[in-house]
């Protein structure tokens, strides 16, 4: 079985508003293999989150090949690619992304809804990820009763709940203070440990520091740092 | 722990979706109901209030307080609707850039198109209802 998880090459990303075209990617190579953290800074608008989305299936490339657990993404239809996020996935967004009617539990149970798991192993392991992420004083809060942090980790906790063994992260600690923040590097640490393979944007140096691989987007081309 | 795991089902989750957003919800239905209400009422009684025959006819009010009555009737019925219809309009905008994100969210986080469609027309037929 081949070691590689994610294989990028040559990914170019162009955005188009009106007449004027915006080439966000220019032929971006990435090859990430399993059990491996890596980091992808950059300065703002350099195209991180743009690549993060195309490596998880949410967005397509312009041109450029994307290989994630061995299938091309870019050939495949819509439902083959929701079932693929589902399954195989897990993404911590930027701003966090919860859907703001559902509590802390309903979050969290909402993508093992999707994978037709019985009530039982829902409930339990919707009950193990509060408990791993201490949340479970806030299991029937809402999304605006909470607070950065707490929202974060929910965030997580989903990412986790169907088990993917792809972690793709936006700024984990972008928004939080520098406690909070710490929190979430121990989740990080402990995910890394047990050998989760993840791909994280960000700009924190302490995240950096966990990294096996670190890479710098500047000007549309991933520039490798440090392996 | 609340049991939860019921409104996370298809036919449930517009229910509650609905449910949650109660001041969104209630503001919609006033608003609707508003404006339905005056459009009706313009529509059934519009050439008597406009034209006052009713009443002066019936000699329960002078010819000059029923122009001026039936007028007030008239103008805030017009006012009622196009209030109802402004306010139905913003709430119904809301909502859809709501839906787009939770969608879009949903999408992100793997859940199959057909689902996604079946949550979100049920929450319109429950509107229509």
């Amino acid at each position: 079985m081949s070691t590689k998880v994610v294989s990028a090459s040559e990914i170019c990303k162009t955005f188009e508003l009106g007449d004027l075209k915006i080439e966000v990617l220019e032929g971006v190579n990435l090859e990430v293999e399993r059990g491996k953290f890596v980091t992808i800074s950059g300065p703002s608008g350099s195209g991180k989150t743009t690549l993060l989305n195309i490596i998880g299936a949410i967005d397509k490339p312009t041109s450029g090949r994307i290989i994630v657990f061995g299938e091309d993404l870019n050939v495949k239809d819509e439902d083959f690619l929701a079932s693929f996020r589902c399954h195989n996935i897990g993404f911590v967004f930027q701003s966090y992304n919860l859907i703001s009617t559902l509590t802390v539990s309903e979050n969290i149970a909402f993508p093992m809804e999707w994978t037709k798991k019985s009530t039982s192993q829902i409930e339990n392991r919707v009950k193990e990820l509060l408990e791993k992420f201490g949340l479970q004083h806030r299991a029937n809060h809402f999304p605006f009763q909470l607070s950065g942090g707490e929202q974060q980790r929910v965030a997580f906790a989903r990412a986790l709940a169907n088990d993917p063994p792809l972690l793709l992260i936006d700024e984990p600690t972008g928004n939080l203070d520098l406690k909070t923040g710490l929190k979430i590097i121990e989740v990080l640490r402990e995910l890394k440990e047990r050998g989760r393979t993840m791909i994280v944007v960000t700009h924190d140096a302490r995240i950096h520091d966990l990294a096996d691989k670190k890479t710098l987007l500047e000007n549309g081309k991933l520039v490798l740092v440090f392996e | 722990m609340e049991n939860w795991c019921w409104c996370l089902s298809e036919i449930f989750f517009p229910i509650n979706d609905l449910m949650r957003r109660k001041l969104q919800t209630s503001l919609t239905i006033v608003s609707l109901t508003l404006c339905v209400g005056s459009a009706l009422f313009l529509l059934l009684f519009s050439d008597r209030t406009g034209l006052g025959i009713l009443s002066t006819a019936e000699e329960k009010l002078t010819i000059g307080f029923s122009t001026i009555f039936s007028r007030f009737l008239l103008f805030t019925s017009i006012l009622f609707f196009a209030l109802g219809a402004i306010f139905a309009s913003f709430l119904v905008f809301a909502m859809m850039s709501q839906k787009t994100r939770d969608i879009g969210l949903m999408k992100a986080a793997g859940c199959p198109n057909s689902l996604i469609f079946g949550y979100f027309s049920q929450n319109f037929w429950l509107w229509l209802l």
